[in-house]
């Protein structure tokens, strides 16, 4: 046994490893799960919220590395007096556009028949950015699973996805683009009627829309309220193709989302409970 | 005290991940910052580490993600794993060498992790995917010389 151990220990352990990841990918997706993934986020939840703060506090970090790469070739005092002027014209550029954002959302929020909340976008998934992101507010505000998130981008407002975990002061949203979102949207101008998948990325894949659908690129998609978690009428995305589906039953296309996911920095939280 | 470097190290890399390369993503890529610490430091310690540390990065990830648990940590085991066999094969010192190596196990790791998913879920591998993936890769690959300083002070070539 010794013998077995000392010459191949290590491929026991990689294959009672790979045993052990196939046993948790086949578990159901049960409460016990969710609870490891629960208990694991509300450990990261705290540093992650003071990261993202940081990284605000810090106005655009990333955008100034660049300029801090060449201050010691330059006169010290000037470069620091450029990099400051630049950082506060950066500074209120980001003031400016996140005061559009919010009164646009505040707007939104006074006029809808819903009640909703705005909420801080506070992290998103490791690996893709089109997927699920954390918002920063959670069961101590009152958020529930299925609220519907919308977001203000490039003038207009647009769904963004819907709630699917909360813990007491955060939660995850489940952007449209994932794959694992499908969702019921109409065409605005005929009313035609598909479905609209993530591709985990900035596209939407269109399905079942009948072969007589009037719909062309460019054509607005709206919810169309049926599913009973997205109310109707909320911008989803644009058109930007139309093909005939390789089963000849259906037609399909490819839509380009309202929002971009991947950018999101408030949103929305609708309670689609009527006012 | 090593394994609390590490353990420490993908802590910080899961924050990273998931905070500031939000903003810096390309096509929807990030850097997997987690996958390069496995690579380095099963390069560094050999097979069994790489597994170890494979496991625990790649659950941890898992846990972060909306996706099906166990994912990441099989693909990160494998990946460990089979990098630790390049334990004393490999100039350590050459950053172009370890950027090539992280460049191709991300790549490998990519499609090991797509083809996971088809297996065990509806997931469909799109056309993007694989850009992002090699977008991804390019990614893991600048950065690696940066994270192959952090684990050369967690083991220093003494030890």
């Amino acid at each position: 046994m010794s013998y077995w151990w000392i010459k191949y220990k290590e491929s026991i352990v990689l294959i009672f490893l790979v045993a052990l990841c196939l046993v948790l990918i086949g578990s159901p997706f049960n409460q016990q799960v969710q609870s490891v993934r629960t208990f694991f986020y509300y450990l990261l939840s705290p540093s992650q919220k003071a990261s993202f703060e940081m990284i605000q506090d810090n106005s655009r970090l990333a955008k100034n590395l660049l300029s801090l790469i060449n201050l010691r070739e330059e006169n010290l005092d000037l470069q620091e007096e450029n990099y400051r002027l630049k950082s506060e014209i950066q500074q209120s550029r980001d003031f400016l556009a996140e005061n559009e954002r919010l009164k646009t959302l505040l707007a939104y929020k006074k006029g809808s028949a819903y009640y909703s909340q705005l909420a801080r976008v506070i992290g998103s998934e490791p690996e893709n950015c089109y997927t699920s992101i954390w918002v920063n507010k959670g069961r101590e505000d009152n958020i529930v699973e299925n609220m519907v998130v919308l977001a203000y981008q490039r003038g207009s407002i647009g769904l963004a996805g819907r709630i699917v975990e909360v813990l007491p002061q955060s939660a995850r949203v489940l952007l449209i683009t994932d794959q694992q979102s499908e969702l019921r949207v109409l065409n605005e101008r005929t009313r035609y009627e598909g479905v609209a998948q993530g591709e985990n990325h900035f596209s939407l894949r269109l399905r079942y829309f009948l072969n007589e659908a009037d719909i062309k690129s460019g054509d607005i998609l709206v919810t169309s309220g049926k599913g009973g978690i997205f109310p109707p009428g909320l911008k989803v995305g644009r058109l930007t193709d139309v093909f005939q589906e390789e089963d000849k039953l259906f037609k399909g296309g490819i839509a380009v989302p309202e929002i971009n996911p991947g950018l999101l920095e408030e949103v929305l939280i609708l309670n689609t409970v009527k006012k | 005290m090593s394994v609390v470097y590490i353990l420490l190290s993908f802590i910080i890399s899961l924050l990273l991940e998931t905070t500031l390369f939000n903003r810096l993503a390309i096509y929807g890529a990030k850097p997997d910052f987690i996958l390069i610490f496995v690579v380095l430091t099963a390069v560094k310690k050999g097979p069994m580490a790489g597994q170890l540390y494979g496991f625990i990065g790649g659950l941890m990830q898992d846990c972060l993600s909306y996706g099906v648990l166990g994912v990441q940590a099989m693909v990160k085991t494998i990946t460990g794993f089979g990098s630790g066999y390049l334990k004393n094969k490999l100039e350590e010192n050459s950053p172009l060498l370890i950027m090539i190596l992280v460049f191709l196990v991300t790549i490998f790791s990519g499609f090991l992790g797509a083809l996971a998913r088809a297996f065990f879920t509806s997931y469909m591998f799109l056309s993007h995917e694989a850009v992002r993936i090699v977008v991804s890769a390019g990614y893991n690959a600048v950065l690696s010389p940066f994270v192959a300083m952090v684990v050369k002070e967690i083991y220093p070539a003494h030890k």
